[in-house]
């Protein structure tokens, strides 16, 4: 899927990543990927000033450690992450289930 | 730690790309982190150096259109330093000049217990003149502003109206300087707000600029109320007018300073498209 097919979704996917606990951008990168099962593969640097930027509207919080000799920063949402996680997760639903409802029932069309 | 050298080459060139940024050892730390742990990934699966290390970099994406992300802002503004911001850095400068121009005249007034009951009609213009100019130049500088924090949109076009009509007020009624300063205090305090939310500009000149009018207007108030000095044939209180003038006119100029060096300094930037509009 194409990073533009990804437009105004990337904050609720990088919410959702973060949900079940702090990780850093490598492994929230890897579990997009692989939770999406390698459907979602924009531009790894990409997920960066998403991140940023979810951090500055309050929606996570990010701590440094040093690794292996590396500064690494590790994300972790907030309360208010945590419910924005909530609605945009319902708004997806319903919109997700609106669209199945739509398609249900229509034959799909030969592909050549 | 084993260093790679095409990975520090990126981390250059991504450097050079984002050196606007205030916080630029932490993103670029945080992007050394992601390819180092990413190449490592690889050649434990056996993959040799320079194979890891341009995949790793595939993956990673290019640093102009990276760099134009890290520009984005939420309204979908490019916040970076152009050539325009860059010139507005000597605009603000000038600016802080003509506002400090009166200062003395005031100073000396205030040391003389304004006696005077009008200025003479030279120095009035003088004042208007350089009122005037330093209005106008704010004005400049504040569209300046808008434009290196990527637009400040609706509210940003509020302060700028505040401002022209304070700047309109002070050339056509520049006596009446607690009612002209107050407006440009207003929308130089919403300039400065919006650039605080950002977080983009030196603190202290956001600071000063935003709060030097409206501290004139205090300032103003606090002595006509004390009835500070003699006063003038109108009954008014001329220390009270120039100690406001001192203060709003001195600490507009010394943020518009900090402001200006900040603006000044910055290298110009071309910013590529972004790959995702998140």
């Amino acid at each position: 899927m194409s990073g533009q097919a990804l437009k105004g979704h990337l904050d609720l996917l990088l919410l959702a990543v973060l949900a079940d606990g702090a990780k850093h951008g490598y492994i929230i990168m890897n579990e997009l990927r692989d939770r999406s099962a390698h459907e979602f593969d924009l531009p790894e640097g990409t997920v960066y000033p998403a991140l940023h930027r979810l951090q500055k509207g309050g929606f996570l919080n990010s701590e440094w450690t040093v690794v292996q000799g590396r500064r690494r920063r590790t994300y972790r949402l907030t309360d208010k992450g945590r419910g924005a996680l909530g609605e945009q997760r319902k708004a997806w639903l319903a919109f997700s289930d609106a669209v199945g409802s739509v398609l249900k029932g229509v034959a799909w069309p030969d592909t050549p | 730690m084993a260093r790679y050298a095409m990975i520090d080459g990126y981390l250059d060139t991504m450097r050079t790309e984002i050196r606007w940024r205030r916080d630029l050892d932490d993103v670029v730390g945080e992007i050394e982190d992601h390819l180092y742990s990413t190449v490592e990934g690889m050649l434990a699966t056996g993959l040799e150096s320079d194979t890891a290390q341009r995949a790793t970099l595939d993956r990673f994406g290019e640093p102009r259109y990276l760099a134009a992300l890290y520009a984005s802002t939420t309204s979908g503004g490019i916040a970076v330093p152009t050539t325009t911001t860059t010139r507005a850095g000597t605009l603000a400068l000038f600016a802080a000049a003509s506002w400090l121009v009166m200062v003395p005249f005031f100073v000396y007034g205030l040391a003389k217990d304004n006696t005077y009951d009008d200025p003479w009609i030279g120095v009035y213009l003088l004042w208007a003149l350089t009122v005037g100019v330093a209005g106008v130049l704010g004005l400049f500088v504040m569209i300046a502003l808008g434009k290196r924090h990527g637009g400040f949109g609706v509210p940003g076009m509020i302060a700028i109206g505040f401002a022209g009509v304070g700047i309109a007020m002070s050339v056509i009624v520049t006596w009446a300087g607690p009612l002209w300063m107050g407006l440009l205090g207003v929308g130089y305090l919403i300039t400065g707000v919006l650039m605080f939310s950002r977080g983009l500009a030196p603190k202290l000149g956001t600071f000063l600029f935003s709060i030097g009018m409206l501290a004139g207007v205090a300032a103003f108030v606090i002595a006509d109320a004390a009835e500070w000095g003699s006063p003038d044939s109108y009954g008014d209180y001329p220390n009270a007018f120039g100690i406001g003038q001192v203060v709003g006119q001195g600490i507009t100029a010394l943020g518009l300073i900090g402001l200006g060096l900040w603006l000044k300094r910055e290298e110009p930037v071309e910013i590529g498209e972004a790959p995702i509009a998140a």
